[in-house]
């Protein structure tokens, strides 16, 4: 698996490094300005993950790799480190470089909140890709009607799960309203307070990056 | 000693589509030819065999082991040759091989470079500025570099102009002539392969519909002319037949049977010719054979 991590990493060090380069400067600039959104930050670490899967897909990775002689949970492992590598690393720069810097926490929440989400979104990704499309298939659904599918499925899956970890459910039927709290808890409140929310968060990511590599290991169709 | 593959009763379903039940085996230093025409279920066959799909029933091995993803030790032993090769594309070509040889124990530096030689392989540019022909020869180098006993090869020459197709068939022959290796070859196009397959399985509409040594093909398929006052519709072993007044001429699938059955029936002046291979296979493949 780390040879296939190595060199992961190292096709696409100019992306990391770029990404890299610019948290250091917005983590500079927000040391100065502490009310600014962090949130830019994790939006370019967004972009770079959805870079390197973009390249993933076209170079078709996947078909490389089944015909590699490893086995697919360290395939999966790697899936699942390309995606973590980059948001842990910015998360953990982050904080440990404002608290030095400027010698208060930066909006932790949000940081962490937003990794949740976006990690969240890439492994239902997967999770779909790996087992849905093939049985979509199965069934005379076109791949782009299949894709269109999960996609929806995904949005709604996202609506739902930043209900759950954002709020209790009591602003359920009050949907426009619960979208205005969820980006003002995303973008200024500190999910971090509530302990049952973050336990949440961290047991349902836990169990759905755990779920990507055995659905890996059962996906029936690896030459994309 | 364990077969180079076996495949018991796979089968594979598409909505429009359905591989097999499909049985079939290959002896270790043997080549055969899996000879279909498109949409026959050939790629489906050697994408299943090199863990690309998964078939939804049967089980396959190579040389006696599972092919399954969770012990992936069986695929030390096969080499995988597509219609599309698959590169990291902004490396160059040597760096892929670079990184695929951690991968192997017996990946050989020298053979690799061997090859590179006489295929002349502009390894040094990125896999991505390599023409259609390189990326063929660059995948059979990897293919190869390992030493596998047994050899996939799925159309490897698609969508290559003729003269670059000749050109890495002449080189993938000459590397696979001089070992004894098991090759499994997928073609529509039968002479890319007859002059080095042992057998040949001809697969039609997901099914196999024929498998035999070629030699016994080119034995037993004959051309018979012959004279016979009688009106004869039906003939033993005949595929075809064509009738101009007295005169007939019987395509067989068994000489010998058709022979006995045309004497029996009277006929005079009777001369055989032997088929090529490919007009064989044109038979086999419009269902006009007995088997």
């Amino acid at each position: 698996m780390l040879k296939l991590l190595w060199a992961e990493i190292s096709y696409n060090k100019q992306h990391l490094l770029t990404l890299f380069g610019l948290v250091v400067m917005l983590t500079a600039y927000n040391s100065y300005r502490p009310d600014s959104p962090n949130i830019l930050i994790l939006f370019l670490t967004f972009i770079t993950v959805n870079n390197l899967n973009v390249f993933r897909n076209k170079e078709k990775r996947d078909r490389y790799f089944a015909l590699i002689p490893v086995n697919m949970t360290a395939i999966g492992l790697l899936r699942i480190s390309l995606l973590l590598i980059p948001f842990l690393g910015v998360v953990i720069y982050s904080l440990v470089s404002n608290y030095l810097i400027s010698g208060h926490n930066l909006n932790t929440g949000s940081l962490v909140s937003f990794s949740g989400l976006i990690i969240t979104v890439y492994c239902v990704v997967y999770i779909l890709r790996d087992r849905m499309i093939e049985t979509m298939r199965r069934y005379g659904l076109t791949k782009r009607r299949a894709i269109i599918i999960l996609f929806a499925v995904v949005f709604i899956l996202n609506i739902f799960t930043f209900f759950a970890i954002f709020e209790s459910t009591r602003h359920l039927f009050r949907p426009i309203e619960k979208v205005i709290v969820f980006v003002e808890n995303l973008v200024y409140k500190n999910p971090l307070e509530s302990t049952s929310a973050l336990v949440y968060g961290a047991v349902c990511l836990f169990a759905l990056v755990s779920s990507t590599i055995v659905t890996l290991n059962f996906r029936k169709n690896f030459l994309d | 000693m364990d077969n180079a593959f076996e495949i018991r009763q796979m089968v594979k379903g598409y909505p429009k589509f359905k591989l097999g039940p499909l049985d079939l085996s290959l002896e270790p230093g043997t080549v055969m030819g899996y000879i279909g025409p498109n949409g026959s279920g050939k790629t489906t066959t050697i994408n299943c065999l090199a863990g690309l799909i998964r078939p939804d029933k049967g089980d396959m091995t190579i040389f006696g082991r599972k092919n399954e993803h969770k012990n992936p030790e069986w695929k030390f032993d096969i080499g995988y040759v597509g219609d599309t090769h698959v590169f990291y594309e902004n490396w160059t070509g040597a760096k892929n091989l670079k990184f695929l040889s951690k991968f192997y124990p017996d990946w050989s530096d020298e053979l690799v470079n061997t090859m590179i030689q006489k295929f002349d392989v502009p390894v040094n540019k990125r896999a991505k500025d390599l023409s259609k022909g390189n990326r063929a020869k660059l995948a059979i180098v990897s293919a190869l570099a390992h030493s596998p006993r047994l050899l996939l090869l799925d159309e490897p020459t698609s969508g290559l102009d003729p003269v670059v197709r000749s050109e890495v068939l002449d080189v993938l022959f000459e590397v696979v002539e001089s070992e004894d290796r098991a090759i499994f070859y997928s073609t529509h196009i039968l002479s890319d392969i007859s002059r080095l397959a042992d057998d040949l399985a001809f697969l039609v509409e997901g099914k196999i519909k024929l498998k035999s040594p070629k030699d016994d093909l080119i034995e037993n398929w004959r051309k018979i002319s012959f004279r016979m006052k009688k009106n004869q519709s039906q003939f033993k072993s005949g595929v075809s037949f064509k009738q101009d007044g007295r005169e007939y001429q019987v395509i067989s699938s068994e000489f010998n049977q058709t022979l006995e059955h045309i004497r029996e029936l009277g006929a005079e002046n009777i001369q055989d010719n032997r088929l090529s291979i490919d007009e064989i296979a044109v038979h086999i493949l419009r269902g006009e054979n007995n088997a």
